[in-house]
């Protein structure tokens, strides 16, 4: 795996929103393809890259995936897939957010799938108002005409507000 | 909370079943916009092929059943299926990813989904009778998707009794919600009603099994025509 790329040693500086700088190993980075795009263009590694949408809390478990997943590509996926689960577990909706915002701007869609899998999970037995709630949306209906789209797929809602 | 954009709202709702989904329609008019969407909807599709998620085993016996592709342990659910206190006797007739087509009676046929519980009872297409033909024509539907127009198809094949006359050959576009008559299947590859029942959606094709050697007849879903496949060597 990390044989194919020179220089496994190299690191490269990413600095949060907050300002946090982090240093990381190359073959860690790697696993953004926002990253390796830098990277493979002229972007040197000695340069600082700034990630101005990632707090520093987020950037910690984002590179703490990432450093996982790098390593143990050889290894057996299943132990990955524990990782995976214990990873997001306990974590609230706020920071799940925030982590698949990062994932999806760094481009890596390993943790974006499991971050927007786990936020999926965390809704699908919730009531709708509740679900507006948690994403901000605007309830953009006249109370009858939400009557009305309820009434569409009333059996969906057996059970529910 | 962090604002989410509308393509990671839809990578996220991807992930639901499609019971949540329809009571998160009452979300908002976006939200609504986006679950019915056809685009969305085949990445739903696709989402639940790659991980295995909302999937389900259709049974046929006398009723329809329902059982949870990954806890195949579970006990079955009895569906209620469109027309079912109907006096006219249900024909399971097939599926394709997610959509089941049932005939109802021997003329008329239904596509459903009983994943949002709706369906669509086709209009009936016409027959044209051989001349001099006087009898009751066989008849037997198909359901197939056509990836290249992205539109789920049923075949209506009528056989104007075996070996005399060649079979008129039928296509329903749910997208048209028209029927277009294409191609007859000729006489010597007559569908006997008793394996047209038996179909198999594969590789874009219809497949049927017809009774000169165990040979089949396979339909292609986007080109709408037919083509002879040699069977399997018993």
């Amino acid at each position: 795996m990390a044989s194919s790329i020179e220089n496994n040693n190299e690191k490269l500086t990413l600095k949060s929103s907050d300002g946090e700088e982090f240093l990381v190993e190359k073959h860690v980075a790697l696993q953004s393809t926002l990253l390796q795009n830098m990277l493979d263009s002229d972007c040197s590694s000695a340069d600082v890259i700034p990630l101005p949408k990632i707090d520093a809390r987020t950037l910690a478990l984002v590179l703490g995936y990432c450093k996982k997943h790098a390593d143990a590509s050889s290894s057996k996926q299943g132990e990955l897939n524990s990782f995976d689960s214990e990873f997001l577990k306990d974590m609230d909706m706020g920071a799940l957010f925030n982590l698949v915002l990062a994932a999806n701007f760094m481009e890596i869609k390993g943790l974006l799938d499991i971050a927007a899998q786990k936020i999926a999970d965390t809704i699908k037995d919730k009531p709708h108002q509740e679900v507006r709630e948690i994403f901000h949306v605007e309830n953009d209906y006249t109370p009858e005409e939400e009557a009305a789209v309820r009434e569409e797929n009333r059996w969906a809602f057996e059970g529910f507000p | 909370m962090a604002y989410i954009p509308t393509g990671l709202i839809s990578n996220i709702l991807s992930w639901l079943p499609v019971k949540p989904l329809l009571r998160f329609r009452c979300v908002s008019k976006p939200w609504r916009d986006l679950i019915d969407d056809r685009h969305f909807i085949r990445s739903h599709i696709n989402r639940s092929f790659e991980s295995k998620n909302n999937l389900s085993v259709i049974l046929w016996y006398d009723d329809i059943y329902s059982l949870p592709f990954d806890s195949l342990n579970d006990a079955v659910t009895e569906l209620d299926w469109p027309f079912k206190y109907s006096v006219d006797k249900t024909y399971f007739l097939g599926c394709c990813d997610g959509l089941v087509c049932l005939g109802i009676g021997d003329e008329n046929a239904v596509i459903w989904n009983p994943a949002t519980r709706k369906y669509r009872k086709l209009p009936v297409a016409p027959i044209e009778y051989p001349q001099g033909y006087v009898g009751e024509p066989e008849i037997l539907f198909a359901i197939g998707y056509d990836s290249v127009t992205d539109d789920y198809k049923v075949v209506k094949v009528t056989s104007c009794g075996f070996s005399k006359y060649d079979s008129e050959v039928r296509v329903y576009s749910m997208k048209l919600d028209s029927w277009r008559r294409v191609e007859d299947i000729p006489r010597q590859h007559y569908i006997r009603r008793g394996y047209g029942r038996l179909n198999v959606f594969v590789c874009g094709s219809l497949h049927w099994m017809v009774s000169p050697e165990h040979s089949i007849v396979a339909f292609d879903m986007a080109a709408e025509e037919h083509r002879l496949l040699p069977g399997p060597e018993c």
